[in-house]
């Protein structure tokens, strides 16, 4: 394991260089994080498709548990248990907008990963930064658990466990655990645990920051130790359950799924679960007895047990909805955990928003009025009044507004519209409107990932099994 | 820059403002005044009152940003309220946050009267690793700490135990006298 420990020990050098300036111990945070014993144990596995391009170079890295879908080069990395979903890349030929402009994309676009560290990450969307239009680079970056990089080029940064950069070109910044950054651009950010920052421009600005010491009892993580709370535990209840689906060939159905809906076999089915019209259910996602009405998505590592999705729901990479009912048409962002209790049911109204990195955890029945929106930690009425507020109301906000822990300027009215235009094309794209084409003849239309998912191959690809070279995988091209 | 140790310039815990974590905010506003009065030809009084465990642990820092903030409890539910402005929110943004969240609608003496009853504890922040420095550490060192870390004040340990407290106004009180001893 000789050059694997090499490699492991460049990244992690090569990372420190960007975080010096905040006297960020990296290399203390890093190195406890996964045994490299673990990296032996677990075979890379790529996606084949007629509907994606399959391109992979894979070079000097381990790609231990990891998946690649679409066009990627991974050189001088280490990948552990990650997704890297290349199903939204931008294709040759397409024009991509930028403010006024429209630029013509000139080749496939292409993930490109070099010296980083991905522990269970989340890589998908594609570049929205126009300086790399065919390179969604993610480079000198150490990503922890449950990281998602969506959407966005990331050089220079340390992601802890649950946060989560999206749409956002970042560098040399540290994201802080459950922590969640939309903000165009960033540089040299130290961003706190608990923070969530939507940032559109001059248009608007939405900020919001966990108290520490609630979040703590959540996600806790320090040098030196590995990342724990209650996210992780309940995480870890479930482990064996992904096992069984990632050790098995052929991995037997137990649900009837409809044509039109798509689960994919790296997801845990659990029994009494039933699955819609257009229904996307991502891989490493995990559903037990619940009921996902049409157009409803369960993405990547998000959980849904004994909960009911009505349909058209969102449940964006990481969310977690437990004894839940969800009116029709509700978004719940990233990494949310939404828990409510066997005898205290939580119910979410239809149309509500529920922002990424929100936490719901109640020990009492609550209701969710439908059209609200809803952020931060609620655990009880009190709270849900201090941090939701009818989207109405919010569409009423004209220059700023600030409550508790929550800072908001800009115009309420664009920031609703643009939730609800992402919302809107986040259901299109997985395929929920498959069948409201309305058109009346053959004609296919609105197709998404639910349909186009339906019949991926998978190929496995292994490391070298022993030597020097025990845990590298070797130089692996891989051309349609 | 010359490389020089900082002991000369650890201020002993025991000549420090010192009070009991159980200590309400006048007792510390009264212990700072009476080591300024204590210490008339320092040139620069001491901003901070450091504050002990029962066990004469050091639990905390107390400043003078700390006390203002105590006066308006509101800032306590908003959370770092510090660091809003690095978040691209606009000056007259975080000016309109008086009236949006009623700040500061008392009277001030009322308010004043009141945050004296507070304990210190119920507002001290918690001590971070870039709160501590060892005694053994350069000048270079100290002064990078203290860029990093914002913080008025250090805590200079020995063997893991707290034995001073390291000011920026020294530090910067030291630099100031090497420039003006530079020949131009």
């Amino acid at each position: 394991m000789e050059e694997l420990n090499k490699l492991f020990d460049r990244i992690i050098k090569r990372s420190i260089i960007n975080f010096q300036k905040f006297d960020y111990d990296a290399i203390a945070s890093s190195r406890k994080l996964i045994s490299l014993k673990q990296m032996l144990k677990f075979y890379g596995f790529y996606g084949i498709s007629p509907n994606h391009p399959l391109n992979f170079h894979f070079q000097r890295s381990n790609l231990a548990g990891s998946y690649f879908l679409g066009k990627c080069r991974v050189n001088n990395s280490i990948l552990y248990k990650s997704d890297i979903r290349g199903d939204e890349l931008k294709k040759k030929g397409e024009q991509f907008r930028h403010g006024e402009f429209e630029i013509p994309v000139t080749t496939d676009e292409r993930i490109d990963i070099e010296d980083t560290f991905l522990i269970k990450t989340l890589v998908h969307n594609f570049s929205h930064d126009p300086k790399t239009l065919e390179n969604f680079f993610i480079k000198d970056t150490i990503a922890t658990h449950y990281a998602n990089i969506h959407g966005s080029p990331s050089l220079g940064c340390f992601m802890e466990p649950f946060s989560t950069v999206d749409l956002t070109t970042v560098r040399d910044c540290i994201i802080g655990r459950f922590s969640y950054v939309q903000a165009g651009e960033i540089s040299s950010l130290n961003i706190k645990p608990g923070t969530v920052w939507v940032r559109s421009g001059n248009d608007f600005n939405f900020l919001y920051q966990y108290n520490i010491d609630d979040l703590n009892d959540y996600i806790y993580f320090a040098p030196d130790r590995l990342p724990q709370g209650i996210f992780l535990d309940f995480m870890e209840d479930r482990k064996e359950a992904f096992q069984r689906v990632f050790e098995t060939v052929n991995v037997e159905q137990i649900i009837s799924i409809p044509d039109s809906a798509s689960v994919d076999r790296y997801a845990v089915i659990k029994p009494k679960t039933q699955i819609g019209k257009n229904v996307l259910v991502a891989q490493r996602a995990f559903i037990q007895n619940s009921w996902l009405g049409k157009g409803a998505n369960a993405q990547e590592n998000c959980f849904i047990i004994n909960s009911v999705l009505e349909g058209n729901d969102v449940t964006a990479h990481g969310a977690k909805i437990i004894e839940a009912h969800l009116g029709e048409g509700v978004f719940v962002g990233f990494n949310s955990f939404l828990r409510g209790r066997p005898d205290f049911r939580l119910e979410i109204g239809k149309g509500c928003i529920v922002m990424p990195h929100t936490i719901i955890d109640i020990r009492k029945p609550l209701v969710i009025p439908e059209g609200h929106i809803v952020w931060g930690m609620v655990r009880n009425q009190e709270e849900l009044e201090l941090n939701s507020m009818p989207i109405e109301k919010f569409k009423e906000i004209k220059t700023g507004f600030s409550r508790g822990s929550m800072f908001f300027e800009g115009d309420g009215d664009v920031f609703i519209t643009a939730f609800k235009e992402r919302i809107h094309h986040i259901l299109e794209a997985n395929g929920a409107f498959f069948e409201d084409s309305g058109s009346g003849d053959d004609e296919v239309k609105y197709e998404g990932h639910a349909q186009k998912n339906q019949n991926l191959s998978f190929n496995t690809i292994q490391p070298y099994p022993e030597g020097e070279l025990e845990g590298l995988y070797p130089t692996i091209v891989i051309n349609p | 820059m010359k490389s020089t140790d900082i002991k000369e310039m650890i201020i002993p815990l025991s000549e420090y403002a010192t009070v009991d974590e159980d200590a309400y905010l006048y007792e510390a506003v009264a212990e700072l005044e009476m080591t300024h009065e204590k210490s008339e030809n320092n040139l620069y009084p001491h901003r901070s009152v450091v504050i002990l465990s029962k066990e004469g642990e050091v639990e905390g820092i107390l400043t003078y940003l700390d006390v203002l903030k105590s006066l308006e409890p509101k800032y306590l539910a908003m959370g770092d309220v510090s660091s809003l402005s690095r978040f691209g929110l606009s000056h007259e943004y975080l000016k309109s946050m008086l009236d949006t969240h009623n700040l500061f609608e008392e009277p001030l003496d009322h308010v004043c009267r009141k945050a004296s009853e507070l304990k210190v504890k119920d507002f001290i922040r918690p001590l971070s690793e870039s709160d501590f420095i060892g005694e053994d550490a350069t000048l270079n060192e100290l002064i990078h700490q203290f860029v990093v870390g914002h913080c008025p004040s250090i805590l200079a340990t020995r063997g893991g135990k707290v034995i001073g407290v390291l000011r920026l106004a020294d530090v910067f009180h030291e630099i100031s006298a090497r420039i003006k001893s530079c020949r131009i």
